[in-house]
């Protein structure tokens, strides 16, 4: 009789979709399992029960669950480890440069539809960060992209040793009549390889401090020497910090307070730390990176400090900057870095375990192995590669994006936006 | 400008009172010069050496117990000096009220009306050595006006003019506000009006004969002798037929010098920034015929057209920097360029420019080159002799030989030497410049007497103090009187 | 074709490891740069001379030499000094929330990625002090440091904590304003508006300092912070580097150099100090001269005046025994940098001895590094520069620089 009915639902699975509540377990085969890990399973089949991967490997289906047949790659959902992704600007005070009880996490509105766009890129999980215009800018948070869960409600602490920090507080650019300083360092750190300050020509007068970095430094050192509340939890590494430098200098300065404080977490931008110099303090510093996002016309020399930083043992994982970027540049940032000579089986790793454990939540999710959340995604191929496409994508067991869901009809948040959901948005 | 001019006009009038640096030359129509060394830019040195001018021009030039001297000749020099000719500046905007004209097409317009004699450029051009200069429109225009040759002596124009009307400027790089392509048009646009303006002329000649003149008259100039004449047209590249029906002076004073420069009457200066300024400069020369006499006045990034430089055959006058920087874009790494030794590697002619301010002068910037790897040789003719040829001056000025004009430098020194100054400057025979008599040399480099001597230092009061800072005073006054070793270098106040 | 791009690839990373290779040979661990003239700046100048180095340190000066990577050139030098160099993270290097930014050090805001670095090295400046903007009337505490090297602060800094920077004139007060019918905005509403504001800024940080001491008053840490480092510059010898660009901010610092009894004083950019020579010579101060302008005027770029500079002042200090040195403000232009303002300097009358000490080892004296650079002696830093002439001319090129034994500019490379 039981077999009966199995037999009646699997034949029904094919074509609707279906909810954890009226199938708590199913299994799904693959042609090709990416555990998150390194590792890959030919014909693999995951049992996924009340949301969890509870077996996974070589084997025969269970004739009692539902099946999902998949011809492709079953991989597990990429984490984004910063984007600010429904904030609608609230990722910045200006106010205020120092926000330590600052929590991203009310600024989470799990049913914008940045969320589900990220979803519908394969994306799972993101760190919610503040924007790096704040010398403190608060607590992150780690969310998923359906379902409103919440994983992390304090996630990092997000200090910013970037001269962004400080340049809302910088005064009129005087005309000095005899070009004393530097006065070519003016372009963005990205395209400038040199490094140097950004270019304060339209900084408004400010009443912000510091202004200095040697100002952010004290400020800093004087909040951890004594610490309280976040400052003393990051200083026992309870809390990890993520740290927003871009300038070559600046990522060593952000590198050495990390050391001297002896503080755990990683450090983001970095897009010319791929210099050996500064590749070494990093890896010194036991800082993961978070990189990115590539765009096409990125700088070879940004795009090789991935694998740089992968041969020194740094954990890399990438940036999402949504909504200003398109969340399928999470994907594209990563087949860019295989491109400048990238390992593959690291590349993944930074899209799935390192970012999971850069992110904090490695025991729960990043991986699919046994008892971790069953976030997955069925690709139609190689996820690196850029001509694969996303079957569905899942949270928590259940199937919340399909590429067989009819026209999508855009909600009105996404009308403002302008863009088909399915074409590459280029922003 | 106008307020530097204003605050050195006391001292101009100085200059003007005194028999000073640019006072009218004194002496006669004959000079004798004395020098320790003589370096001739011919190809020679002379020891002990003398050189005869007479009526403008060098009649002698050798040792001095082979030289006979007139008697009746004053002689300055003496066996500590240097004997240089005097160098010589291919092409120049300083020296006028305002380099530019907002118009962009100008040929009509003229320097001497520009000129500026008593701009500070013309007076260092004397201090640091520089005889013959070339003053021609600035770079931001697309056809400027019609320059001249000066030297730098007089107050007035008339003093000044070597060779009036001369040359005419062209510019291929975009000028501000414009894109490459729009100047290239302009400037294909103003050839092709000069021909269709001739041919226009030529037809209402052939229906209506004295037309041009009768316009002419119209216009208010007077046709006489060679200027009532027909003309026939020499241009090389194109030809409007029947030109020989039109008198010279009923040409358009807008059209005539273009008409000059396409029939190679006339030199051209073409400014280029860049590589690909080069390029369209020589098509539009090759266009309208006047290659063979062009010179390309060239930004340092231009080095990357050597080739098509070198092939042209054109002699270039190097304005700026003589290094290009360039950041690679994929390293991010500054990449520097000798411009002047790639030039010399292709065997391309070229003269180099003085920069803006005084001491960075034509001897600056050859000696500069020298040390970035230049042959002395090459940077020392870059400055006399090429731009001499350049110039069509090259039988008058350039080097120190019979039959050229007397204009010779008397060095304290080897002329790239920095310690070296130009004690005395003689232009056509004549003495224009002495050192000693320079008063705002003097200035800069002997100041005004400084108001606070010994004395008034001295009598300095230490300023009225709360009674802490007092007491504490006197503290220190007596630890220091204690402590030594300070090396003698505090005294005591009084 | 993806075979050839690898290959391509790993052909391009072996070429760079090639040249690190060699960069690693020229790091090698024995030098003799043998010259026909030695100028050592400590010392009349030696003929045929060689200097040995083992390890970045001068091991044996004069005749010589033995086993060991041979160079020869024309002219040896010391590697130059630069107390003036201006190279900075701009408007980040200086803390602006109060005009008195006694405690901050400026080694912490120093970009040492920056190119500019590379172009004082290859033009033979090897030892700089960084200094902050003068944007506040004390600016923090400088830094001497190599040009060359790993780009970590530890690998190259010579010595921390060097020089207190304060600055007079109008520089330090532009941008300041009072609130005028509006409430204030920012903390640039604030005082010093003036010069003697500034002034006033300065003499009060040293009578907050006195003030503590003679009343044993309770002051915070920041407070005692700055305290302590004004006390070093009363009793300890820290010096205190003032830019005093006009004759009346070289009367203020003097003044206050004697009231309060600052041991060492150097005045930076002291284009019109020459108006005062007693004074400046009876202070004891030092002189660090801005590069020579062309037409003699220096303008303020604050206020509508300009500052006179004659050019013969470095010799006329020279002259009256006030120890003088030279800088370029990092001037990247060809014929302007630190080797074309010493020959400026030769041609307005200054001796050659005193024009190569004022590039060498009167500006190492200034800030206290004397034991390390500034001239050619056993037991000091290896950095040289060589060139093909006699130094300071025009004319001469710089064919190789050696920092720390090794050889950044390798004249062997030249044609």
């Amino acid at each position: 009789m039981s077999f009966v009915l199995g037999a009646l639902v699997t034949g029904v699975l094919g074509s609707a979709p279906f909810t954890q509540e009226s199938n708590p377990a199913y299994q799904v085969r693959a042609k090709m399992i990416l555990v998150g890990d390194g590792t890959q399973i030919e014909d693999g089949v995951m049992v996924v029960e009340r949301g969890k991967v509870s077996r996974i490997g070589r084997g025969e289906i269970d004739p009692h669950l539902p099946l999902v047949e998949h011809a492709g790659v079953l991989a597990p959902g990429f984490v984004a480890c910063q984007t600010e992704s429904g904030e609608e600007g609230e990722g910045y005070e200006p106010t205020r440069s120092i926000l330590p009880e600052a929590r991203l996490v009310h600024a989470f509105h799990p049913d914008h539809s940045d969320f589900a766009a990220a979803a519908r890129a394969g994306i799972t999980t993101v760190v919610l960060a503040p924007s790096g215009n704040d010398l403190v800018g608060g607590l992150t948070a780690v969310v998923k992209t359906a379902g409103g869960v919440i994983l992390e409600r304090e996630g990092h602490l997000a200090l910013s040793f970037g001269g962004s920090a400080l340049s809302q507080t910088v005064g009129r650019s005087f005309g000095f009549g005899t070009a004393d300083e530097d006065a070519q360092a003016s372009a963005s750190s990205d395209s400038d390889p040199r490094g140097g300050p950004e270019d304060t020509e339209d900084a408004r007068r400010g009443s912000r401090q510091p202004t200095s970095y040697s100002g952010a430094l004290r400020e800093l050192r004087e909040r951890f020497a004594k610490p309280q509340g976040v400052y003393s939890r990051a200083a026992r590494g309870e809390l990890p910090v993520l740290l927003e430098a871009w300038d070559r200098h600046e990522v060593m300065r952000a590198a050495e307070f990390a050391r001297d404080h002896r503080l755990i977490g990683a450090l983001r931008g970095a897009p010319l730390a791929g210099d050996p110099d500064v590749a070494d303090s990093l890896a010194k510093s036991g800082l993961g990176v978070v990189v990115g996002p590539y765009a096409i016309g990125q700088r070879r020399r940004s795009l090789e400090s991935v694998g740089m930083f992968q041969a020194r043992g740094v954990p890399v994982a990438f940036a999402l900057a949504s909504p200003e970027y398109a969340p399928e540049g999470l994907r594209l940032s990563a087949a860019l870095a295989l491109s400048a000579g990238a390992k593959r089986e690291d590349v993944l790793r930074a899209l799935t375990t390192d970012a999971a454990k850069i992110a904090g939540v490695s025991d729960r999710l990043g991986s699919l192995e046994r008892g971790k959340d069953a976030d997955f995604v069925l690709w139609s191929g190689d996820p690196l590669d850029l001509s694969s496409r996303i079957e569905s994508v899942w949270i928590d067991g259940k199937r919340v994006h399909a590429r067989t869901d009819g026209m999508h009809r855009p909600t009105r948040e996404e009308d403002a936006g302008g863009a088909h959901p399915r074409e590459a948005r280029h922003r | 400008m106008n307020a530097n001019l204003l605050r050195s006009l006391p001292l101009v009038w100085c200059l003007c009172a005194s028999s000073s640096a640019r006072a009218d030359p004194a002496g006669g129509d004959k000079l004798v010069i004395e020098a320790g060394r003589i370096l001739t830019q011919a190809g020679t040195e002379i020891e002990n050496g003398v050189i005869v001018i007479e009526n403008g021009r060098i009649t002698a030039i050798g040792k001095a117990d082979e030289i006979k001297k007139p008697w009746d000749a004053p002689v300055i020099g003496g066996p500590d000096r240097v004997a240089f000719p005097g160098f010589v500046e291919a092409h120049t905007s300083q020296g006028m009220d305002r380099p530019n004209e907002n118009v962009e097409v100008a040929p009509f317009l003229d320097v001497r009306d520009s000129v500026d004699p008593v701009a500070f450029y013309f007076e260092d051009c004397l201090r640091y050595g520089i005889t013959t200069i070339n003053v021609q429109h600035g770079n931001d225009c697309v056809i400027g006006a019609q320059g001249m040759i000066v030297r730098p002596v007089g107050l007035t124009i008339e003093e000044m003019v070597v060779r009036p009307q001369y040359g005419l400027k062209l510019v291929a790089a975009a000028r501000g506000g414009h894109s490459r392509a729009t100047q290239m048009q302009t400037l294909r646009q103003t050839f092709e009006g000069l021909r269709r303006y001739l041919e226009d002329l030529v037809e209402k000649e052939r229906g209506e004969r004295g037309y041009a003149e009768r316009e002419a008259l119209f216009q208010g100039k007077e046709l006489e002798g060679e200027k009532k004449k027909g003309r026939a047209m020499e241009g090389t590249a194109w030809k409007v037929d029947g030109l020989e029906l039109v008198p010279r002076g009923a040409i358009d004073e807008k059209q005539a010098p273009l008409l000059d420069v396409v029939e190679g009457r006339r030199a051209a200066f073409f400014y280029c920034a860049n590589a690909a300024d080069v390029a369209n400069a020589l098509a539009i020369a090759r266009e309208n015929g006047f290659l063979a006499k062009t010179t390309l006045v060239i930004a340092p990034a231009c080095w990357q057209a050597v080739d098509i430089i070198a092939e042209a055959g054109t002699p270039v006058v190097l304005q700026g920097p003589l290094v290009e920087k360039r950041r690679d874009p994929i390293t991010g790494e500054e990449q520097e360029t000798f411009v002047p030794g790639v030039l010399r590697d292709k065997g391309v002619d070229f003269a180099l420019s003085s920069l803006d301010g005084g001491p960075r002068s034509l001897w600056y910037q050859a000696a500069l080159a020298v040390g970035l790897g230049l042959e002395r040789e090459a940077a020392m003719d870059a400055v006399t002799k090429v731009p001499a040829e350049i110039l069509g001056l090259g039988n008058d000025v350039g080097s120190l030989e019979v039959g050229k004009l007397g204009n010779v430098l008397l060095f304290s020194g080897d002329p790239l030497g920095v310690t070296s100054w130009v004690e005395e400057a003689v232009v056509e025979g004549r003495k224009v410049y002495d050192r000693r008599e320079d008063v705002r040399n003097r200035h800069l480099l002997e100041g005004i007497q400084p108001p606070n001597t010994a004395a008034a230092a001295s009598a300095e009061e230490p300023k009225d103090q709360d009674a802490a800072a007092q007491t504490r005073k006197e503290k220190e006054t007596e630890e220091t009187e204690k402590k030594d070793g300070d090396g003698g270098k505090r005294e005591e106040k009084p | 074709m993806k075979a050839i791009r690898n290959a391509i690839r790993h052909g391009l990373r072996f070429g760079t490891a090639c040249a690190c290779l060699a960069a690693l040979a020229n790091a090698q661990e024995r030098w003799v740069v043998r010259a026909k003239t030695l100028y050592t700046a400590a010392g009349e100048p030696i003929e045929d001379g060689a200097v040995v180095v083992v390890n970045g340190k001068i091991v044996s000066v004069g005749s010589g030499g033995g086993a060991g990577e041979t160079l020869e050139v024309a002219v040896v030098t010391p590697g130059m000094i630069d107390l003036s160099v201006r190279i900075g993270t701009r408007e980040y290097s200086v803390e602006q929330t109060t005009e008195s930014a006694i405690e901050y050090p400026v080694e912490e805001t120093l970009d040492l990625f920056s190119q500019r670095w590379e172009t004082q090295l290859e033009s033979g400046v090897t030892t700089v002090l960084a200094a902050p903007l003068d944007m506040d009337v004390f600016g923090g505490l400088c830094v001497v440091l190599k040009t060359g090297g790993p780009r970590t602060l530890q690998a190259r800094r010579v010595k921390g904590e060097a020089s207190l920077r304060a600055s007079l004139g109008t520089q330090p007060s532009a941008g300041n304003s009072v609130p005028r019918g509006s409430p204030p905005l920012d903390f640039y509403f604030r005082r010093p508006t003036t010069r003697m504001g500034v002034e006033w800024v300065l003499r009060n940080a040293y009578y907050d300092l006195l003030n503590a001491d003679r009343f044993g008053l309770a002051v915070d840490a920041r407070q005692a912070e700055r305290n302590s480092i004004l006390r070093r510059t009363l009793e300890d010898g820290l010096p205190v580097f003032v830019q005093a660009r006009g004759t009346q901010d070289v009367h203020t610092a003097v003044f206050l150099k004697e009231e309060f009894g600052i041991q060492e004083m150097v005045l930076d950019a002291a284009a019109e100090a020459w108006m005062e020579p007693e004074l400046v010579r009876r202070s004891g101060v030092g002189v660090v001269f801005p590069p020579f302008p062309p037409t003699g005027r220096i303008p303020d770029g604050f206020a509508n005046d300009s500052y006179f500079m004659m050019w013969s002042a470095p010799a006329r200090f020279h002259e009256l025994g006030v120890p003088i040195a030279l800088s370029a403000h990092g001037a990247d232009e060809i014929g302007e940098r630190l080797a074309q303002q010493a020959g400026f300097a030769l041609r307005h009358g200054l001796p050659f001895d005193a024009a190569l000490e004022a590039v060498t080892i009167g500006p190492a004296r200034m800030v206290g590094v004397d034991g390390r650079v500034g001239s050619i002696e056993v037991g000091k830093d290896a950095d040289l520069v060589l060139w093909n002439g006699k130094p300071f001319e025009p004319t001469s090129g710089i064919v190789g620089v050696m920092l720390d034994g090794r050889l950044v500019v390798d004249p062997r490379s030249k044609p």
